[in-house]
């Protein structure tokens, strides 16, 4: 029978990772976390415009990709086994995250499959949730199974954006209010001062840099954290034909998302022409250092999740067209960057 | 026998980065071994430059690409790339399920008449087992 808690799907990475999948990573890129997806014999109830598993692209159990990958369904137990045993051999794996579809049952299916994890390794586990199915005290129970960061998908950063690709308008389930209630919901649950909530953001789906920043900014403000996704058009979904946002725009926001998390800038403080984020609220040198330290173009994420080529082909990266490095930069990435940022040539932003 | 290692023909030569090589006369038949396609992954796509070219040893033929890894292909001989697999375009799955056969990539007219570097299957075999050996 496919459906979780007794079976779950693996990321093609999290499959090979864990030996159950031959592969390679490009540039030897390890894999910090282990990805898991819940799966139902209904599929998810969400139609999200961008997604693989929408309702009407999935049409049941089905899983064709999502963030542009296969994702092999196996036994729950085989899967906690493999992950036991792969983590004792592979330091580089920190973490397991377990994401729910929208699905009825999703709340108490999600919390078994975390005690099976904890029970089975020490690994830090993270809850990827939706609020249409989650409410508050889903959430307590999620934290209390022993999770360590709860993260929502708000995936469009602004609420016109959310009610056209995830909403009434996608003929999908979602509501921007569910969801910004909770991310409050979830910082209560986990309480604010650790910094587990997490929220992911896309950038690319039609929103300015601005209001993109602002969206980053009210999490900030909610005490979560975002982790920000670059856009890649999936196969056979609504937006497949979209283009990915110019890489120029993504670094912005990655170094924008960089600056609000370490608490060296504010949305606030950054300035803005025609929805383009010009001046980033920092000094021009404290700015080149940020970006040469190369940090605020790795994957975001909890400790450890650094998602190897889910936002853009392996061939991309081998241009120097990475979205979110998996790994630390080297000197010639940081160059790319600057380049791509215009700060080889202009020699600032 | 480890994974991907269970067919090595006897009548192939070998390079070290997993090319096999078919000889007859100066005709060169090239393509990827079991082991590589194992290691690599499920392949999404093979590119394989224009047929006419001149190729150097070790000048790249073309490229491969699986959902998480990228990599070239380069030539172990040197001559003119005479024919391509363009079923390859459509179905690079023949990579994965015929590495020996349907899956094969070029043609190549070897400049010379058969003095290569190439191991043998026997030193191939050697070869795979030092490639799985954990570092």
């Amino acid at each position: 029978m496919i459906v979780s808690p007794d079976t779950v799907r693996l990321s093609t990475a999290a499959a090979i990772a864990l030996g159950l999948r031959s592969g390679r990573l490009y540039r030897d890129a390890k894999v910090g976390c282990i990805n898991l997806l819940m799966e139902d014999e209904e599929g998810c109830l969400g139609n999200c415009l961008y997604c693989g598993q929408a309702r009407e692209v999935a049409q049941g159990p089905e899983c064709r990709t999502l963030i542009r990958v296969q994702w092999p369904s196996y036994a729950v137990l085989e899967v906690v086994e493999a992950i036991r045993i792969a983590a004792e051999r592979d330091p580089s794996i920190e973490r397991v995250c377990v994401s729910a579809l929208t699905t009825p049952d999703a709340p108490e299916h999600l919390v078994e499959i975390v005690k099976t994890i904890r029970d089975a390794t020490a690994l830090k586990v993270s809850a990827l949730v939706t609020p249409t199915v989650f409410d508050a005290t889903h959430l307590r129970k999620v934290a209390a199974a022993g999770v360590e960061n709860i993260t929502i998908a708000v995936d469009a950063t602004t609420v016109e954006l959310f009610h056209a690709l995830r909403g009434r308008g996608a003929r999908g389930p979602h509501e921007w209010q569910r969801y910004i209630k909770g991310v409050e919901d979830a910082v209560s649950a986990m309480g604010r001062a650790k910094g587990s909530v997490g929220v992911h953001a896309i950038i690319g789906l039609g929103e300015s840099e601005q209001e993109a920043v602002q969206f980053m900014q009210l999490c900030y403000d909610m005490g979560a954290r975002v982790h920000l996704f670059s856009f890649y058009p999936e196969e056979n979904t609504a937006l497949e034909r979209r283009s990915q946002p110019p890489l120029e725009s993504y670094r912005r926001m990655q170094l924008a998302r960089h600056l609000i998390d370490t608490g060296k800038s504010w949305a606030g403080g950054m300035r803005f022409e025609s929805g383009i984020l010009v001046d980033f609220g920092v000094s021009e040198d404290e700015l080149r250092g940020v970006v040469r330290a190369g940090a605020p173009f790795m994957t975001t994420g909890c400790s450890g999740c650094n998602r190897p080529y889910a936002n853009e082909t392996p061939a991309q990266a081998m241009q120097g067209l990475f979205r979110n490095y998996p790994f630390p930069p080297n000197t010639q990435d940081i160059r790319c960057i600057e380049a791509q940022l215009g700060m080889a040539s202009r020699r600032q932003v | 026998m480890q994974p991907g290692t269970d067919e090595i023909p006897e009548s192939l030569r070998y390079s070290r980065d997993h090319v096999w090589l078919r000889r007859e006369g100066q005709t060169c038949v090239l393509g990827w071994t079991e082991y590589m396609q194992w290691s690599a992954g499920d392949v999404n796509y093979v590119e394989l430059v224009e047929p006419g070219v001149t190729l150097e040893v070790e000048q790249e033929f073309g490229s491969i690409e699986t959902s998480k890894w990228v990599g070239k292909l380069r030539s172990p001989v040197a001559g003119r790339l005479m024919e391509r697999n363009g079923r390859l375009m459509s179905q690079p799955e023949l990579v994965n399920t015929d590495p020996y056969g349907g899956g094969w990539m070029v043609i190549i007219t070897a400049a010379d008449a058969g003095s290569d570097a190439l191991m043998s299957a026997e030193e191939y075999r050697r070869h795979v087992a030092e490639c799985q050996t954990p570092q």
